[in-house]
């Protein structure tokens, strides 16, 4: 039997805030632990929560940047379960009047463009953070520096139907996130983590099969990999007559595998309801309206200003656009005079590797786009070939120095002066007559021992199309 | 009216080993309490007077940061190392 898989996804995404949702402990991460913490986010009796207005505004940009409908009276409400990175025994979350609902973002697999559902998105609490590798084997240990920071909970339809399409739909969102600076997206640190709902069911069945969940995926490829092996994993079940059983299961990156978290015996009521401490949120449509015209360009728009205004193909203007730093870098480049499509393809090909080798961002690079734009230059008058150029950018990632500089340094400057290198052209003519009479018998494959000749009396650097166009014409 | 009250889950919600006789006295309890809520439920309020629905509007707080103020040690005798110390919990 054929199965279709039917995906939804819940991200997770931290709010850039400096503050706490309900206090004014900072955010900062890697402080000594409980560092950040006070009587409201650790939970002690007589206190009273008072809502950030950026985390909102930050949930709102979200919101209209995935075109949802944003309500006026949204209404905070306590999940309650008990857990020790839990300090009030409840978190406060939303739940029947979400913040954003009834939205949709586009995502594209293979160039087939697709629109995904938004359900919700909603403000939270983050918990606080267990630690079991302290001196006494029997304890855990709570650090509460995380409960209570900011986050949205984005939540899709069921309408994604493979993991390339689950992975593509993140990447979007992370694009979004970082473009609207509404979070920092840093994946690393948690900051944008993904829980994965699959179930399979025939193909062309309109029903839904029971589902699992594999909670915390955070990275791109970690979702790809979870959703494939829950694929396999619950074809085999049904395959083998046995039930799939609705539960929360975990991802093992390095055993590539999910695995049962806790089972439906144990599933959590949370007994939802109204938080008391906080009035409804009542919104301003003005607000709303603010929040709206300040919206900046966002990914897609920036895509097809790619391809209409520089000429670039759909697919190296996604490539760009995937990440804002990136689509940054590339539109200052362009900025600094460069050529749009040498620039996206050093960008794209040589920038991408050397960076993806080095685990490094745009953030961490020793240049600047000009350094980038002067190099492209340099290529485009003739002073470098192609091939130099590589040398130079080798030299101007590790080092940052400006590429004329590392021309003359590296000796890579290439001979375009027509004048000198006519010169040349005559001497080595005149010195390998046999071979200038082989070539007007109609030998012509012997144009590139001249070439040879005179790379070698220059040590590489002539400019080649230059030299070929002389020695056509002497030889002629 | 049989009771309401399924004293069995909320023990498991709660995590809480019960006897007989605890089940029988908290479920009594628990009835009792919502006894009181529908006694205030009977009351009718205006619509601008249901609970969080005041009229005023949320009451915000700007983005501003302060440092924590308070230290596991001032409250918590479990502590080590800065972090609460508590029965260890693996998922």
């Amino acid at each position: 039997m054929e199965f279709e898989p039917v995906i939804g996804l819940e991200i997770h995404a931290q709010l850039a805030t400096r503050s706490k949702l309900f206090c004014a402990c900072p955010t900062e991460f890697g402080q000594a632990p409980n560092a950040n913490t006070c009587p409201v986010c650790l939970g002690l009796p007589g206190v009273l929560p008072v809502v950030n207005r950026r985390a909102v505004e930050l949930a709102i940009r979200l919101g209209l940047a995935t075109h949802c409908t944003i309500r006026l009276d949204s209404q905070f409400a306590r999940k309650n379960y008990f857990y020790p990175d839990l300090p009030k025994a409840y978190q406060i979350s939303q739940y029947d009047r979400p913040l954003c609902e009834r939205g949709w973002v586009e995502i594209a697999v293979a160039g087939e463009p697709r629109r995904i559902g938004i359900t919700r998105i909603h403000l939270e609490e983050d918990a606080g953070k267990l630690v079991h590798e302290g001196r006494d084997p029997t304890a855990s240990y709570v650090d509460l520096n995380r409960a209570g920071v900011p986050l949205v909970e984005i939540v899709s339809e069921p309408e994604l139907r493979s993991p390339e399409e689950a992975k593509a739909y993140m990447e979007k969102m992370h694009a979004l996130v970082t473009y609207l600076d509404v979070g920092r997206g840093d994946m690393e640190k948690g900051n944008l983590r993904a829980d994965a709902n699959i179930s399979l069911r025939p193909r062309g069945s309109d029903r839904l099969g029971t589902r699992t969940e594999t909670k915390n995926l955070n990275s791109f490829r970690f979702v790809q990999q979870a959703l494939a092996y829950e694929i396999e994993r619950q074809r085999a079940e049904l395959l083998a007559g046995r039930p799939i059983v609705q539960e929360t299961r975990l991802w093992d990156a390095l055993g590539k595998t999910t695995y049962s978290m806790r089972s439906k015996e144990e599933a959590h009521d949370y007994r939802y309801f109204p938080e008391p401490d906080l009035a409804v949120l009542r919104l301003e449509p003005a607000l709303i309206e603010r929040i709206r015209a300040e919206l900046p360009e966002l990914p897609d728009a920036k895509a097809v200003r790619f391809q209409r205004d520089y000429g670039l193909s759909a697919y190296d203007a996604a490539v760009l656009v995937a990440d804002r730093a990136t689509a940054e870098f590339f539109d200052a480049t362009v900025g600094h005079g460069a050529d749009p499509k040498r620039a996206a393809n050093w960008i794209t090909v040589e920038l991408a590797a050397r960076c993806n080798e080095d685990r490094a961002s745009i953030a961490d690079l020793r240049f600047g786009p000009e350094r980038l734009a002067e190099m492209i230059a340099m290529i485009g008058r003739g002073e470098i070939s192609s091939r130099q150029a590589k040398t130079v950018f080798d030299h101007l990632y590790a080092t940052g120095r400006a590429p004329a500089e590392i021309v003359r340094e590296q000796g890579l400057s290439q001979l375009s002066d027509a004048a000198a290198l006519e010169g040349l052209v005559a001497k080595v003519l005149a010195e390998h007559p046999g071979q200038v009479e082989q070539y007007r018998a109609g030998k012509t494959k012997v144009l590139g021992f001249f070439v040879g000749q005179i790379m070698k009396a220059t040590g590489g650097q002539a400019n080649p199309a230059l030299l070929n166009d002389l020695l056509r014409r002497k030889l002629a | 009216m049989p009771s309401p009250i399924d004293i069995d889950k909320i023990a498991l919600l709660a995590a809480l080993e019960l006897s007989a006789e605890e089940k029988r006295q908290f479920a009594g309890q628990f009835e009792a309490i919502l006894a009181y809520f529908r006694k205030i439920e009977e009351v009718q309020l205006p619509e601008t007077l249901r609970p969080g629905e005041e009229e005023e509007g949320p009451l915000f707080r700007d983005d501003v940061a302060r440092p924590g103020s308070t230290p596991p040690e001032s409250f918590s005798p479990h502590v080590e190392d800065g972090h609460f110390k508590v029965p260890r919990v693996i998922e």
